[in-house]
């Protein structure tokens, strides 16, 4: 087995030259088409509608040739399969049916918990979508070593982020994980801060909202979080983390004296981690290929600009991956890391292009408030950005923005504030300060935005937010 | 009903119980000798009582090592701290797992922490298997797991158990149901089901309201003891049957976190089949602690044969049944519990008679539709008759006096009925318990909402 003084989980991959792992990716490549082709009518259909063949894939300059998939076309294959009743993979799938074992089910990031994950549905043919060995990797530049204890605090029932399968396909004892596993799940958070110190948790992985929930729990109950619990290090995944909301990193930082790991993990693009240096996610590139596109005219672009995240699974599979637009922004360094990884990084996931605002012409993506109102003393950290239209019929912005509970000048802290944003944004947007708390919370995934420019969004959200801020909200 | 499997190990599933017993003794001998030489729990204890390595020679043996109890274990888990000094492994081991008991529900106040090896949730994954083989359950199935995964090494050793036979899992969890058999039930129309009787109320109602008929053949479920009666289970079963294309097996799973998979039923319904090359199982005398024949009931003590990490020898599970050696159709040949009756300290004592709450289940399946909720709120000491809430709906339109009336001609003692609002009834939507003390009222309210809450 490997020593715990190594530096790389696994040094051969980790730290292949650029040339050969670029030459790994197109071999690969060049295999996944065949197979894809060979065994996937999804993927069939899409290469015969423009007379594309395996062949004219040679090389990487070649895979702009495949077409783009998007979750919409996905989507409708799926929902025609099940209408003619089959199941949703049928004309993806590349193995018999009967090969399948289990299922993995997303929430769908976009929208209330209420939304049809319809396409993030995806299946394996063993079990295990996002393997031990990957994961281990991640962990390992975290700075676990065997010996830790992880708290597993990702959705293990029902919404499966963060690729539960793996933990259960393995009965919750994974060798090549390298650590002891306490399923944690999510909820019952008192029961599991309790148990975490009990037994000598030293690692947590979980969304970043539930990192930054957790503390208010351990306060009530009287846990000091640093002299109670020894975290050596946090992996957050499943929202935009650490990477991209760089107040978020220092906030959660001093809130658990832990060192602070971002990943970005999606089906199509892998397990991307960040190691030591945190700038940017280290793609697993003999695993998946990562290209960036311009959002409106689908051109590729040229290394470090800022587009959409396209990704391309280099492993034959069940379900196969190829050019998957994931609509995460995101752009791709090639530089080398001071870390002496050589695989690419993603740089700067500021989050999806859904969840991009477009009002009075501008975007507007509600991280980039996040990250004001994280850098602006006396704030919470919790905030609302609504829209609506005001009396003249024009779109208008606020934000409403959770202050702490000492601040004494509220009023001068209310204009700072306003002044931070517009220096920001350009737009005017009113800003109101609520006392800590008041906004709902959500552990899961955060609705930052409330639009009431039309009336049903408002209720719809309305509605949402009393259910889910009921939710997760633990025992009493 | 035709499978292509009858056994996920025939030869273990149908071993002569001569080799069996054979094999269980070396198993035993090996438990022992590992215990003493890796838990310093089992050294002082079995120093105190005299026990080495060389005390058990034959089976019979067993009866000279002491029992082993869940106040042991959780105070010795508070007073040494972590995860005591029961268990036989270190703790940062890698790969292994933690559990923890009693996050639905605590039978009994304190948790226990668990600690299992890979080895142990291999021999679970198997043990899975076979209970799931035996079920009915097969590669081509999409079975739902809804049990909750937090602190449950039950949860991911069924999860294991479905990969190894090769079923379609959907982890789906014990939550938001609503959600769930919405949009998966119409992706993945369910075939089997892993699920608690309390649950399956609700599920049920939800699938039934989508109009569809699947082609759902095997429901499994623990945590209560509704699979196993004769009564609830026909009702169970004729829930489950509205909803499928086909009759549905409905099969009870025994089990505790602490100890792991204890049995499944079978497909033939004559009891829950007990793994007995995993573990050791007696029924003893709750009050004497002395071993009883097959066939008497009193309290269920098992030792585990294949366990590493946090091995129990002669725990005392609270929990009370029967053994049956009489041959099953199946063919297995292990022996089987004659369904669980009940926790002991939760046993009533009404008009000198000692009542569990799966007797009042029965009773109330004999004569209304439903599965109706009820509530008995007790006292510590005996009462001279059964009071019991319940809601009025589906008891079939029954004054309260004519239904008191016939639960009491089943029970044996006097019952009084009164029907409350469903406001007024504590009723669950995850697992139930229906008989309580005033004192444990509050927690248990605050739980039924945790569990309302969960589903939306």
């Amino acid at each position: 087995m490997h020593g715990t003084e190594r530096k790389y989980w696994d040094p051969k991959i980790e730290l292949m030259t650029l040339q050969e792992i670029k030459l790994l990716q197109e071999r690969r490549l060049r295999q996944v088409v065949e197979y894809a082709y060979a065994r996937s009518a999804f993927y069939r259909r899409r290469f015969d509608e423009i007379g594309l063949k395996p062949r004219h894939i040679r090389t990487l300059k070649d895979l702009n040739k495949i077409p783009l998939t998007d979750k919409y076309v996905m989507r409708e294959s799926a929902e025609k399969s099940v209408n003619e009743n089959r199941k949703p993979f049928s004309e993806f799938i590349t193995v018999p049916e009967e090969m399948v074992v289990t299922i993995h089910c997303t929430s769908g990031t976009t929208g209330t918990p209420f939304t049809a994950p319809l396409l993030e549905a995806e299946l394996t043919a063993r079990g295990i979508i996002a393997t031990g060995d990957s994961a281990a990797r991640q962990f390992w530049a975290a700075g676990l070593r065997p010996g830790d204890i992880l708290a597993h605090m990702w959705n293990l029932g029902g919404a499966m982020v963060g690729g539960g399968n793996h933990v259960i396909a393995k009965g919750g004892a994974i060798p090549e994980l390298f650590m002891t596993v306490i399923p944690c799940h999510v909820g019952n958070t008192e029961k599991t801060l309790s148990l975490m110190k009990d037994v000598g948790a030293t690692a947590i992985c979980c969304t970043p909202s539930y990192a930054l929930y957790m503390p208010d729990v351990a306060a009530k109950m009287g846990i000091d979080i640093k002299k109670d619990l020894h975290i050596k290090a946090i992996v957050t995944g499943g929202e935009p983390g650490g990477a991209s909301v760089p107040g978020l990193r220092d906030r959660l930082k001093d809130l658990w004296g832990a060192g602070i790991f971002d990943m970005y993990g999606a089906p199509g693009v892998g397990l991307n981690y960040e190691c030591e240096y945190h700038n940017g996610f280290h793609i697993q590139s003999e695993g998946t290929l990562i290209q960036v596109v311009d959002p409106e005219t689908k051109e590729e672009l040229p290394q470090g600009e800022l587009g959409s995240l396209v990704g391309t699974g280099l492993s034959p599979a069940a379900f196969p991956w190829l050019r998957f637009n994931t609509e995460d922004q995101g752009a791709i360094s090639e530089e080398p890391c001071p870390c002496g990884r050589t695989h690419p990084r993603i740089v700067s996931v500021p989050g999806r292009w859904d969840d991009m605002i477009k009002i009075k012409g501008f975007q507007l993506h509600p991280n980039t408030i996040e990250k004001v109102v994280n850098e602006t003393k006396g704030c919470s950290g919790e905030f609302l950005i609504i829209l609506d239209k005001d009396n003249e019929g024009k779109d208008s912005v606020a934000v409403k923005a959770e202050c702490e509970d000492d601040v004494k000048d509220v009023q001068g802290l209310r204009d700072r504030l306003e002044h931070a944003i517009r220096v920001i944004i350009t737009l005017k947007a009113d800003v109101e300060l609520v006392p800590k708390g008041s906004l709902s919370r959500y552990v899961m995934k955060k609705q930052r935005v409330v639009d009431n420019r039309s009336k049903d969004k408002k209720e719809r959200f309305d509605q949402a937010s009393k259910v889910v801020s009921a939710k997760y909200f633990d025992e009493d | 009903m035709n499978t292509p499997t009858e056994y996920w190990m025939e030869d273990l599933e149908t071993m002569p119980r001569q080799a069996l017993a054979g094999m269980q003794l070396e198993k035993l001998k090996g438990v022992l000798g590992y215990c003493l030489s890796s838990s310093e729990f089992y050294r002082r204890k079995y120093g105190e009582a005299g026990v080495s390595a060389g005390t058990v020679r034959a089976l019979a043996d067993i009866q000279a090592l002491p029992f082993t109890t869940r106040d042991e274990i959780v105070s010795d888990q508070e007073k040494n701290g972590r995860l005591g000094t029961l268990v036989c492994n270190k703790a940062e081991e890698p790969g292994q797992t933690i559990g923890m008991t009693g996050i639905k529900f605590s039978a009994s106040g304190k948790p226990i922490r668990v600690l299992l090896s890979v080895e142990d949730a291999a021999s679970q994954g198997r043990l899975a298997a076979r209970g799931l083989v035996g079920a009915g359950v097969e590669s081509r199935d999409y079975l739902y797991v809804m049990d909750f995964p937090q602190f449950n090494p039950l949860y991911m050793h069924l999860g294991l158990g479905s990969i190894n036979v090769g079923a379609k899992s959907i982890l789906a969890g014990m939550e938001r149901a609503e959600r769930n058999t919405s949009i998966y039930t119409r992706l993945y129309p369910p075939n089997c089901f892993y699920i608690s009787p309390t649950y399956s109320k609700l599920v049920t109602s939800l699938l039934k309201a989508t109009g569809k008929k699947y082609s759902i053949h095997t429901v499994l479920g623990w945590s209560e003891a509704g699979y196993s009666l004769p009564l609830s289970k026909q009702r169970f079963q004729e829930m489950w049957g509205e909803l499928s294309d086909q009759p549905v097996d409905v099969c009870d799973v025994y089990g505790m976190v602490e100890v792991g998979l204890l049995g499944f039923e079978c497909r033939h319904h004559k009891g829950i089949h007990g793994f007995e090359d995993a573990y050791l199982y007696e029924i003893i005398d709750p009050d004497s602690g002395r071993v009883l024949e097959p066939g008497e009931e009193g309290e269920l003590v098992v030792t585990h044969l294949e366990r590493t990490g946090m091995p129990l020898v002669r725990y005392r599970t609270g929990d009370i049944t029967s053994i049956l050696t009489d041959p099953c159709t199946c063919g297995r040949t292990h022996l089987r519990l004659a369904g669980i009756k009940g926790r002991r300290d939760q046993a009533l004592r009404v008009g000198g008679k000692i009542l569990y709450q799966s007797q009042i289940e029965e009773a109330l399946a004999e004569h209304t539709n439903a599965l109706t909720a009820f509530n008995v709120v007790t006292g510590s000491g005996e009462m001279s008759a059964l009071e019991m809430s319940l809601v009025k709906d589906g008891t079939g339109g029954r004054t309260e006096s004519d239904l008191g009336h016939a639960c009491s001609r089943s029970l044996g003692v006097p019952v009084s009925i009164r029907y409350k609002s469903g406001d007024e009834v504590l009723t669950f939507i995850h697992r139930s318990q229906k008989v309580f003390t005033p004192e444990n009222r509050d927690r248990l309210m605050r739980e039924a909402r945790n569990q309302r809450r969960a589903e939306t």
